[in-house]
């Protein structure tokens, strides 16, 4: 007896048919389940189409439907896939075979079955498989299987193919406009100006693409614009008024056409076929001009001497794109009734249409030949990409920078660049804050000695911001230092504390200032100018005891009041560059009635107008048109969005609700809801009280 | 009873205190020809201020570049919106002046366009009769500044009424004096000013 | 289970009634109907409206009721209303019973050349009362005593106040005739800025302005004053003793007279009152919520017949009071232009409205063109107007029977009609005969 070998050998002729068959079949649903998939999606668009053709489906539907019918069919792909599944089982493609060729009376299922063993006995089931033949079977089954689909697939082409083509486009390709593609609107359709498509194609200097508007009540589009309006029909029907200006209609091909250019103002189209009459609002908007920020320097400034350089900072931004970019300054010298001035820029820069810009730039004060007394305008401007209506330009505030007289103070504008001790000192105060509460909460887990450690290594920073905080007090006043750092902290002469520090400050105002500043009485002006600055340097000081003691808790309130003095100095009222001159005080009782009247005559004032009255007009009109409403719809539409048209500019918010009324009642609905909008929004809500008036009519 | 205040506009650019004189001059000359209850001194005041508010009628003048900051700007518009009267005066009395540019550059962007004033209007009638429109001053005759003869004051209108008047002719330098020295001219310069106030009172 | 000869027997009867209910419903559609001695209808409101209209003209065809009791849920419309008092006044005993909502409305035309009506509403205390036009709903307020009180800016046609299922309606008309405001002052910033709210209001403002002795700035025809061409003065600055009496002739005359304080001190008895000690301004910003509390005041002390009208704390700061035909209305607000210049939001606009109003409550109102309309469809207070026709609710009136109309069974009769021959069918089908 041979030894046991499991019958799996394909090379036995009986199993490498049944292989062949499955691979076979494997195609046969394979292509099955292609067919009824592409047969779905065929019928679907057909359907699609033919439903386009009878009723003109929105675009809507469209856009949804087509995304629909791919899903639809690659369900039913995947489900015919699912279900020919079987045919890469060799068993269950022997038992398919068994089910069709009776023949075989189970040989092939036998030899087919894995767990079969080779033996005599298979020998004859070779045999009697070998004189069976099922090709005919497995043939005539996958003709059977393609057939359903197939038909699908052809019927539904073949309806494709039948519809009209532009239907067929508009269901697969679906775009705003393409109402004016469907086939439906041709048959009986009353007029011309039904479909009816706007496209704005705004200037291209915008970058903007063009949008496209279906059965438009209003177009919006930035002034300059192109407004194309399309139909169906010959040109030679339509009529175009815009405002006052006949506009002619072209034929192109099937369709006419009417261009024309978004107007500076808000506008009506009045489009007519023969007593059919369509109006459509043109409502412009305006390219805004740029937005400038100067950042630095961020206020007025005295200097001393004409030399260093000042820093220029400066943002732009624009709703559509820049062009251009550049700062501009004025430089004014005289004095009493004779000035001069020179001009000039800094930094002009092209651009390309960006919607933001930095503009930087370093202003030398050596380079432009000033004198004691000029002063110095500067401001940003930029200036955008407008071809049509501009270009718009728009500028930041001016910062004026002046070259002190000698002996002339009586300005108290005295910050050099005082964005940079705000930034600096800030941010460092705000930084060592941070490492003290840092400190603070890490203390409980810490040692004594390395709290106290950490401590004074944050007392030195602090520290050395006070000094800092010192030599600006000092500069503005003396433009010289406080000495406080820069003659070493060894230096016996040196402040060391906030009343030292004070006195040294009003020693050198005294020092330099030659008239006395604008000031509160109880104040010098070296306190009066500093305040806030003294306020911090005092915070710091007592907040760098604590520091050094390994207090930071205690000293966390000190360095947070430095802080808030910090930024009130930053925030501090802008300082004028000159002082109040004196107050001249007229004796009245002795000037009264004195002049000679004798050439003076009595005269007549003139009404001004009234401000309601464009209201009332409106309010008119809207209720006019309201009581058209229920009678005629479209011409209450109409009414409406002339009246619309008149209150853009002065109500806006009513205009809005006349609008959505006009839309509302083009589609045939009920607008009355809109039309109570409209009026709450010109005439404001009624009053009323839950009594009557004691006096009169009015609550 | 309010009496009228001659407020002077502190704006943040500019020497807009150069002509100190004025108010106090202006004051003597409304008192001594009519009897509108007046302040004895005039006020000074931030053009970006709320304070603006509450001065009605106010005197804005200078020589150099004007440019308001955006805060001077939005507060002018809404203060002119609401009834105020900027009288505005080049001191340079000079159309190719820098205060002249850039403060009429600043008026289009604040208040809009402006308007020049016929010789008709009733400003020039509302008290004393200037039929020739708006007195010539004497640095206009004398040929300095732009070497004009400014014929015309130009506006801003709002709902029709003057909310700015601007001026090239320098009043600012022509009635820059102590009221005291009005007794030494012939005839009182200040007389415009007269048709001013009670313009703005009136209108 | 009945016997077969039993059942034929029902057959029978039924076959019979059958027959019998035929003929009754052959009489009762030809039969007239005799005439009632007493309707009862019940709630006409609630079956629409024109219902007890359709009735009536059914009921006045044939020969009316000797007595008529209408137990109803609103009051029915006017022309119901007429038709009822005639049918009265034929000699039908009508007579009403319901608990109806006592409603009415009056319209008043503002004084004001900006238009806008004051509607004043009648109801019970707590009930919601709704205003509307024939465009829909204007507004609603709930009543806390006596009525409620709307004004309203524009309306469309006809208003209408619903209480429930009550309705007032009322015609309105157009529009006033415009006549002139006067004011009077000095050339001062007070004056300058109530001219401008008023013209701007749509006011024809004649105006005098005094500048100095002699010499005032004038705009239209000031005097004489004359209520066929001017509807209000308004004195801000003192007045001359001749302006003053020229003022008070105007003010007894039916005209309407607006004083400031200055001016108060000068008209004496005229004013709604004498006029206190000078007081800064309570507060010094001004405010949204109470925007005249930053301004200085001039008390007044109001005269015993006076109205007040406004108050700050304590002080009586608007007062009005009849001065014979005219109305006089004194303020003790110093300085209102610097609200209308300083005040927050659209103070321009607070201050144009407010002083408005204050003339508006002083005007001169012509009786011929406040006289109330009475165009079809209007019907003010429709509850006084029944019991004007029918005269005062009679509860119980309704519990009597009416008259007898065979009609009204003829649904009944047709059913049992129906019923007695499908029984009969039903018992023979199961019987097994035919």
């Amino acid at each position: 007896m041979s030894a046991a070998v499991p019958l799996v050998d394909t090379t036995i002729p009986a199993l490498a048919r049944v292989e062949r068959t499955g691979q076979a079949l494997l195609l046969a649903v394979l292509l099955r389940a292609t067919m009824a998939s592409a047969g779905v999606l065929v019928a679907a668009l057909a359907m699609l189409a033919a439903f386009d053709v009878a009723l003109g489906l929105p675009i809507l539907i469209r856009l949804l439907a087509l995304p629909l019918a791919l899903v639809a069919a690659v369900a039913v792909g995947l489900r015919g896939w699912r279900d020919g599944r079987g045919a890469r089982s060799r068993e269950q493609v022997a038992l398919w075979i068994e089910e069709r060729v009776p023949a075989l009376r189970y040989a092939l299922a036998t030899l087919a079955d894995a767990r079969l063993q080779r033996s005599a006995a298979t020998l004859e089931l070779e045999r009697i498989v070998g004189e069976v033949s099922w090709t005919h079977a497995v043939r005539r089954a996958a003709a059977g299987a393609l057939l359903a689909p197939g038909a699908l697939l052809i019927l539904s082409a073949a309806v494709l193919a039948a519809l009209p083509g532009a239907s067929v486009v508009r269901v697969m390709r679906p775009r705003p406009g393409d109402v004016l593609d469907a086939a439906l609107p041709l048959r009986g359709r009353r007029s011309v100006l039904a479909p009816l498509v706007a496209t704005v194609t705004p200037p291209a200097y915008t970058g903007r693409n063009a949008v496209t508007i279906e059965e438009p009540v209003s177009v919006a589009g930035i002034a300059g614009s192109e407004v194309a309006f399309e139909g169906r029909g010959s040109a030679s029907r339509v009529r175009a008024q815009l405002g006052t200006d006949t506009i002619l209609a072209r034929t192109d091909g099937t369709r006419w056409q009417v261009r024309l250019r978004m107007p500076a103002r808000a506008l009506a189209l009045r489009l007519a076929d023969g007593t059919v009459e369509r109006l459509v609002t043109i409502e412009p908007y305006p390219d805004s001009a740029p937005v400038v920020t100067l950042r630095t320097p961020a206020r007025d400034s005295v200097f001393r001497n004409a030399t260093g350089t000042i820093p220029l900072a400066a943002d732009a931004s624009d709703d559509l794109g820049l062009a251009e970019t550049r700062f501009e300054y004025i430089i004014s010298s005289g004095e009493m009734e004779s000035f001069t001035f020179r001009t000039g820029a800094l930094q002009p820069r092209v651009l390309h249409g960006e919607r933001r810009a930095e503009l930087e730039a370093s202003l030398v004060l050596g380079a432009l030949s000033l004198s004691p007394g000029d002063v110095i305008h500067i401001r940003a401007v930029a200036g955008d990409a407008n071809t049509v209506t501009g270009p718009g330009r728009g500028a930041s505030e001016t910062r004026t920078i002046r070259i002190a007289r000698r002996g002339e103070y009586d300005s108290v504008a005295v910050e050099a660049l005082p964005s940079i001790l705000g930034d600096t000192a800030a941010l460092s105060q705000r930084m060592l804050i941070m490492l003290a509460e840092a400190l603070e909460r890490r203390r409980p887990h810490l040692a004594r000695d390395t709290v106290v450690g950490a401590s004074r290594d944050i007392a030195v920073d602090q520290a050395r911001l006070r000094r800092r905080v010192a030599d600006i007090v000092f500069m503005r006043v003396g433009g010289e230092s406080s000495g406080e750092e820069s003659e070493g902290d060894n230096d016996a002469n040196r402040p060391t504390t906030p009343e030292q520090v004070l006195a040294a400050a009003e020693s050198a105002a005294s020092r330099n200032l030659g008239v006395p500043l604008d000031f509160a009485a109880d104040e010098s002006p070296v306190i009066a100018v500093n305040r806030p600055l003294l306020d911090a340097y005092n915070a710091m000081w007592e907040a760098g005891r604590w520091l050094e003691i390994g207090e930071p808790d205690d000293a966390l309130p000190h360095m947070r009041a430095a802080l808030a003095a910090i930024q009130r100095a930053r925030q501090a009222e802008r300082i004028y560059l000159r002082g109040r001159p004196p107050t001249q005080v007229v004796d009245l009782r002795d000037a009264r009635l004195k002049g000679d009247r004798a050439l003076a005559a009595a005269s007549l004032r003139f009404p001004t107008a009234a401000l309601g009255a464009e209201r009332a007009r409106l309010m008119a009109r809207l209720a006019a048109a309201a009581g058209l409403a229920r009678a005629a719809p479209a011409d209450a539409s109409d009414s409406l969005l002339l009246v619309r048209l008149d209150a853009l500019g002065l109500y806006p918010a009513f205009a809005g609700a006349v609008g959505r009324a006009a839309a509302t009642l083009r589609r045939g609905a009920d607008a009355t809801a809109d039309i109570l909008r409209a009026r709450d929004a010109l005439l404001g809500a009624p009053r009323h009280a839950g009594t009557l008036p004691d006096w009169g009519a009015a609550p | 009873m309010s009496a009228f205040v001659f407020a002077t506009a502190q704006y943040e650019s500019g020497d807009w205190d150069s002509a100190p004189l004025v108010p106090s001059n202006i004051i003597d000359t409304i008192a001594r020809y009519t009897s509108i209850d007046t302040a004895p001194a005039g006020a000074i005041v931030p053009l970006g201020s709320p304070e603006l508010f509450r001065y009605p009628f106010v005197y804005l003048t200078g020589h150099l570049p004007v440019r308001f900051s955006d805060a001077e700007r939005a507060n002018a518009r809404r203060w002119v919106e609401r009834g105020g009267f900027l009288f505005v005066d080049d001191h340079n009395h000079d159309v190719d002046g820098q205060f002249h540019k850039t403060v009429t550059e600043e008026f289009a962007r604040t208040f809009g366009s402006m308007t020049r004033l016929p010789a008709s209007h009733p400003l020039y009638c509302a008290f004393f009769t200037f039929e020739e429109g708006p007195p010539t001053t004497s640095h206009e005759l004398n040929g300095w500044g732009d070497n004009l003869v400014h014929r015309y004051l130009d506006a801003v209108l709002v709902g029709g009424k003057i909310g700015v008047l601007y001026s090239n002719k320098d009043y600012s330098s022509e009635w820059n004096y102590h009221p005291q020295n009005k007794r030494f001219f012939a005839i009182d310069n200040t007389k415009f000013a007269v048709n001013l106030v009670v313009h703005a009172l009136t209108r | 289970m009945p016997s077969p000869g039993s059942r034929v027997q029902l057959e029978r009867g039924l076959r019979l009634a059958g027959f019998a209910l035929l003929a009754f419903c052959a009489w009762a559609i030809t039969a007239a109907p005799t005439a009632p001695s007493r309707l009862v209808v019940r709630s006409p409101g609630r079956t629409g409206p024109g219902a007890l209209g359709s009735l009536l003209r059914g009921w006045t065809r044939r020969a009316p009721a000797e007595t008529l009791a209408l137990e109803v849920a609103s009051v029915p419309a006017a022309v119901e209303r007429d038709w009822l008092a005639a049918l009265a006044g034929a000699g039908t005993a009508v007579t009403w019973s319901g608990a109806l909502l006592p409603t009415a409305m009056e319209v008043l035309p503002v004084s004001d050349p900006a238009g806008g009506i004051s509607v004043l509403a009648a109801a019970p205390v707590g009930t919601r009362v709704q205003l509307a036009d024939s465009l829909g709903i204007l507004d609603s307020a709930t009543v806390t005593r006596a009525g409620a009180a709307f004004r309203v800016a524009a309306h469309t046609g006809p208003l209408q106040i619903a209480a429930g299922a009550q309705v007032a309606r009322a015609a309105t008309w157009d529009s006033l005739a415009p006549r002139h405001a006067v004011v009077l002052g000095a050339a001062e910033w007070e004056t300058r800025f109530v001219i401008a709210a008023l013209e701007e209001r749509g006011w024809i403002v004649d105006a005098r302005l005094a500048v100095a002795p002699g010499i005032a700035v004038t705009q239209g025809r000031p005097f004489p004053f004359d209520t066929a061409r001017q509807a209000v003065v308004v004195a801000l600055d003192a007045l001359a003793p001749g302006e003053a009496q020229a003022v008070a002739r105007f003010a007894s005359g039916g005209g309407g007279v607006v004083v400031g304080a200055a001016a108060a001190r000068g008209l004496g008895r005229v004013a709604a009152g004498g006029v206190g000690a000078h007081l800064r301004a309570p507060e010094i910003t001004f405010t949204a919520v109470a925007p005249r509390r930053a301004l200085a005041l001039d008390p007044i002390l109001p005269r015993g017949d006076a109205v007040v009208l406004e108050r700050q704390g304590p002080h009586v700061v608007l007062a009005a009071r009849r001065a014979g035909a005219g109305r006089v209305v004194q303020t003790g607000y110093d300085e209102t232009w610097r609200w209308r210049l300083a005040g927050p939001g659209d103070a321009t606009d607070a201050h144009r409205e407010w002083w408005a109003g204050v003339v508006a409550a002083a005007a001169y109102r012509s009786e011929m063109a406040v006289g109330p309309s009475r165009a079809a469809g209007d019907d003010r207070a429709p509850l006084a107007a029944l019991v004007d026709a029918l005269g005062p609710a009679q509860p119980g009136a309704s519990r009597a029977a009416g008259g007898f109309d065979p009609r009204s069974l003829l649904p009944l009769a047709g059913s049992l009609l129906l019923l007695c021959l499908i029984a009969e069918w039903a018992s023979r089908r199961l019987r097994g005969a035919a």
